[in-house]
């Protein structure tokens, strides 16, 4: 059995020959020439990169050989698939953030086609708007983009250009690179970042602030503690952080020392070596396009890695490198990452792609895992961890089963749908905050999902979702449903809404009193569907992702 | 798992098991418990100030300067009159009659120097002081009640442990209060429970709007007995478990006798009326009744919405008669009620703003800040009669309580324009380092963050000030 070490040696000398045969760094090109053949540069430099190989044992796609090949290493049976109706709920969940309808479940398990789970994702990535509404908040969480505050305009929401870019399924390299070098009239609010009036500590100046997110989210490097002093908690050095500051800045970056000026001027410099350069002297234009290069070129060996390990842990609950900030620790290695991320590269870095590969994994499929893993250890993947629906999630699927969609101040973008859904709030309210909707004064790659008591009273007696129960009940009681009078049909059309399945016995003659019937007084009703309604809310099955 | 009782880690799963010591240049991790200090208090009250309390005008009055129409404005240095407190050498302005009566159960801070952040923005002096950090920083940084409320957990297992009072919406600057308004990377689990109107407060622990106790308590045992017809998993589930066990636990709070501490109905009438000068002076009667019921960490504030409550931007003097009326009564009636109760001594009440005020001055003499109020040399109306740019070179704090001295001042201002620090300057760090001693929590703490410590006061570096002790 090859050991992690073994792996990650053999990670660190793959890496080392990548850097070893690097072009000479190109003059930067005119800012026309810059987006002119960027696919067929970012192809030919995949070509000549060495092409990792999936086991050749075992049956399916490459990513199941390598799942078997792991499960075999952890000595685990190989877990089933779950059930047709199962997969739905979370795959719809995954991919366009909404419940599956009574009808588009049962269309789905009656459909006999072979293939017809892939189908499915197919259908659903295709939804573009549903792909965009859904994703728009694990970017903004992300790329910290909300539209919340705004004084003197220290600030710039992306909103607009970051829906259309998820609508468009813009190549996630070409999306990074417009965030880098956004020119006129692009996304320029990121390199923005977050700032308050007033003077500000060295280490959170702009372009300080911008080299940090990059270096998170995209190189899963951690600079912060390196951006005042050199990191005591990493191999990174104040100087290397001010290097990759200074592409940020019109004028290169002096040094400051636990925000004491140093008196030496940083030109910029990228963190990993063999990328590319810039002459010290480059304008800012120069600058952008360089350091938008750099992150996103095939050749880099951590842009690729760090992306699908995001998409990857969102759909499975855990990184296949964990942390999924952080890839300078300890050597970490996972061979179906690296396998991954050469695939999504080759595939023109297409999110939707390597989404579909995850989706149809054996893991994906698989029922939920609840056994924990040890930090440092290699996880066996023997399926999903179980998920708690996002904040947002939560309050469209409540919004899903009773009609009631609320309409409030909403963001600044153009959305074809009437229905407003939960990540266009501008200003969340303390239910969606309480459910984990973060501030986003800050990058925030992973929500918290734990379950509080402070969040609990929120659901047990909050004003926000007694009002959200209140005028979902009486819209439902206005519709067919209201005038039917067989409690356990009304019972059945709202257990399959929420959890996809119909009540059993005891689960409907527990319903039957609440739900009553048409003829009853209409606030006796109103109440017992209210109180049927959050039971439906807080039942697990519709609160986790299973 | 439902029926188990609340526990003390219900509010606040805070690693009560066997916990690792803490070893220096490292954080705490999630499940670590930090070693503490013997500490002088259990308990604090904050009463926050919001908007820039003018010190001149409250704790530190100068002379006095009566309105002149065409007075030049430099020559206005204190537009109250002061009044002598129960402490000998020590005089605050007239309109705090009553907080001067219980002077003698606290130590006044003159000498309070809030940071210098440029662009003065109460909302980021707020940060500052509720954090102890200058935003924006790379990670969520925590307001020092979910500091208290990870490192020492809720004092009555019942009681939350971090209850932020007053504060509804700041209009403006509404998410830049909420950016400090939370328990940051700490974690969901210690933040603020809030509770924006004071007078509503039961409704906090009551059935929602329109629903009966009976039918609340009937919606819940339903759902416990739907919850066992179902088709159950295999197999232990720790996030199901965890979820109805934070589910329980908020039906057993809203239950408790503690809960009873936010219905201020049951008060006597006395009291009641004594407290009620509006939404901040019930704010502190619940306090009162919260600190009582065994609450950890309160905040009320007189609310921050801009240009209103203390930020005086003009009219400050009169604005000032109407704020010191609002917190003057409450503020001495809960030092009070404390005392009678024999809580004060375990108690730590601290009154403080975000900066002061002077009527010419704003941040550093030589500084232009943007947006500024231009206050004319002359002072040729009534609204430019009082303190209305801000300024940081001295404010004061109020401690009464919770082991420090009694009947005590510290620090001194100058006499003469700029009314700045002269002697022992108290910055937020050592502030922060003295508050949390207090509470046995040293200052060199820190909580681990993406691999990196994060110190409860900045970089670890605050310094007791052990003088204000008693």
């Amino acid at each position: 059995m090859i050991t992690h070490r073994a792996l990650s040696f053999i990670w660190a000398t793959a890496t080392l020959y990548m850097f070893s045969f690097c072009c000479p760094p190109a003059r930067a090109a005119g800012p026309q020439d810059f987006w002119k053949g960027w696919r067929e540069r970012q192809r030919a430099e995949l070509a000549a990169l060495p092409k990792p190989s999936a086991p050749a044992a075992g049956d399916g796609p490459a990513v199941d050989r390598f799942l078997a090949a792991r499960w075999a290493r952890h000595k685990a049976a190989p877990p089933p698939a779950v059930d047709d109706r199962t997969f739905a709920r979370r795959t719809y969940l995954d991919v366009i953030g909404l419940l599956p309808t009574a009808e588009q479940l049962e269309d789905f398990e009656r459909d006999q086609s072979p293939g017809k789970r892939a189908k499915l994702v197919d259908a659903l990535l295709a939804d573009k708007q549903g792909y965009a509404e859904h994703w728009m908040s694990f970017w903004n969480d992300l790329l910290r983009n909300d539209e919340q505050t705004n004084i003197d305009g220290l600030r710039k929401p992306i909103t607009p250009w970051l829906y259309a870019s998820l609508r468009d399924n813009k190549p996630l390299d070409l999306f990074v690179a417009e965030l880098l070098n956004p020119g006129k009239g692009g996304p320029d609010g990121y390199l923005k970042g977050v700032n308050w009036r007033g003077r500000v500590n060295a280490s959170q100046m702009p372009p300080v602030q911008a080299a940090q997110n990059v270096a998170q989210v995209f190189l899963a490097s951690s600079i912060k503690c390196a951006s005042c002093h050199n990191s005591f908690i990493n191999k990174w050095k104040l100087k290397e952080s001010y290097g990759l500051a200074s592409f940020f800045a019109p004028q290169n970056l002096e040094m400051n020392r636990c925000d004491k000026p140093t008196g030496k001027v940083m030109a910029p410099k990228f963190l990993f070596p063999g990328l590319g350069d810039v002459p010290p002297d480059a304008d800012l234009e120069t600058k952008h396009q360089a350091v938008a290069r750099m992150v996103t070129r095939p050749k880099n060996p951590r842009f690729a890695r760090a992306v699908v390990n995001r998409l990857w842990k969102r759909l499975l609950g855990r990184g296949l490198i964990e942390p999924i900030d952080d890839f300078d620790g300890k050597a970490r290695h996972s061979d179906l990452l690296d396998w991954l991320a050469y695939d999504f590269m080759a595939h023109d870095y297409d999110a939707k792609h390597t989404l579909r590969l995850i989706v149809l994994s054996r893991a994906y499929q698989a029922p939920v895992t609840r056994e924990k893993v040890k930090k440092d250890r290699e996880a066996p993947l023997l399926g999903p961890t179980e998920r708690r629906l996002t904040s947002e999630q939560y309050l469209d699927a409540i919004a899903q089963v009773t009609g009631y969609w609320p309409r409030t101040e909403v963001m600044s973008v153009a959305v074809k749908n009437t229905k407003v859904r939960a990540w266009r709030h501008r200003k969340p309210d303390a239910l969606a905050t309480a459910l984990g909707r973060p501030n986003r004064e800050q990058v925030c790659t992973e929500r918290n999902q734990e379950s509080t008591v402070l969040q609990a009273l929120e659901l047990v007696n909050g004003k926000v979702l007694a009002g959200r129960l209140q005028e979902g009940a009486k819209l439902l009681l206005a519709s067919d449903l209201g005038r039917q009078a067989d409690a356990a049909k009304v019972a059945g059309a709202l257990y399959l809404r929420a959890l996809g399945r119909l009540p059993n016995a005891e689960e409907l003659a527990l319903a039957r009193p609440l739900l009553g019937s048409p003829t009853d007084k209409p606030a006796k009703q109103q109440e017992g569907w209210e109180d049927f309604l959050w039971m439906l809310f807080m039942n697990p099955e519709f609160q986790f992702v299973r | 798992m439902i029926h188990q009782p609340l526990s003390r880690r219900a509010f606040l799963r805070t690693g009560c098991a066997a916990g690792a010591a803490a070893v220096l240049g490292h954080g705490l991790r999630a499940e670590e418990k930090p070693q503490l200090l013997k500490p002088t208090a259990d308990t604090m009250v904050v009463l926050w100030m919001a908007g820039g309390q003018a010190s001149t005008e409250t704790w530190d009055p100068k002379k006095y300067t009566p309105f002149e129409r065409g007075m030049e404005a430099r020559k206005v240095y204190s537009t109250f009159r002061s009044i002598p407190t129960t402490v000998d050498g020590i005089s605050i302005s007239d309109g705090l009659p009553n907080i001067a009566r219980v002077m003698h159960h606290g130590t006044l801070i003159r000498s309070f120097k809030a940071g210098d952040l440029g662009f003065i923005l109460h909302s980021r002096h707020q940060y500052h002081w509720h954090t102890g950090y200058v935003p924006p920083q790379p990670v969520a940084a925590p307001h020092i009640g979910a500091v208290i409320s990870r490192t020492l957990g809720p004092k009555h297992p019942d009681v939350p442990a971090f209850i932020d009072i007053g504060q509804r919406s700041a209009g403006g600057e509404d998410f830049e209060v909420k950016a400090f308004q939370t328990a940051g990377f700490l974690g969901n689990s210690y933040g603020p429970f809030l509770v924006p109107e004071p007078a509503e407060a039961v409704h906090t622990v009551q059935p929602p709007a329109g629903m009966s106790r009976r039918r609340f308590r009937q919606r819940y045992a339903r759902y416990v007995q739907a919850l066992k017809a179902r088709r159950q998993a295999a197999g232990h589930d720790p996030r199901e478990e965890e979820f109805l066990k934070a589910l329980d636990g908020a039906h057993r709070f809203m239950n408790s006798p503690a809960a009873q501490a936010f219905d201020l109905h049951l008060e006597p009438r006395e009291s009641y009326a004594a407290y009620n000068t509006g939404r901040f002076g019930l704010g502190c009667l619940l306090a009162r009744r919260l600190v009582e019921a065994g609450a950890r960490f309160i905040e009320v504030t007189t609310e921050y919405v801009p240009f209103m409550g203390w930020d005086t931007h003009e009219n400050g003097h009169s604005r000032t008669v109407e704020m010191m009326k609002m917190i003057d009564a409450p503020i001495a009636r809960l030092v009070r009620d404390l005392d009678e109760r024999k809580l004060l001594s375990r108690t730590l009440v601290v009154i403080a703003s975000e900066f002061s005020r002077d009527m010419l001055v704003e941040g550093k003499p030589d500084q232009k800040v943007k947006d500024q109020v231009v206050v004319p040399d002359r002072v040729t109306e009534d609204k430019h009669y009082g303190m209305h740019r801000h300024f940081t070179g001295a404010g004061a704090i109020v401690l009464f309580g919770g082991g420090v001295k009694r009947g005590h001042l510290y620090g001194r201002t100058a006499d003469e324009r700029p009314f700045v620090t002269t002697e022992k300057p108290v910055t937020i760090r050592n502030l922060h380092a003295t508050l949390y001693r207090a509470l046995g929590i040293p200052a060199d703490l820190s909580y681990e963050v993406e691999s990196r410590p994060f110190f409860v006061t900045e970089d670890g570096k605050g310094k007791v000030i052990e003088e204000l002790f008693a």
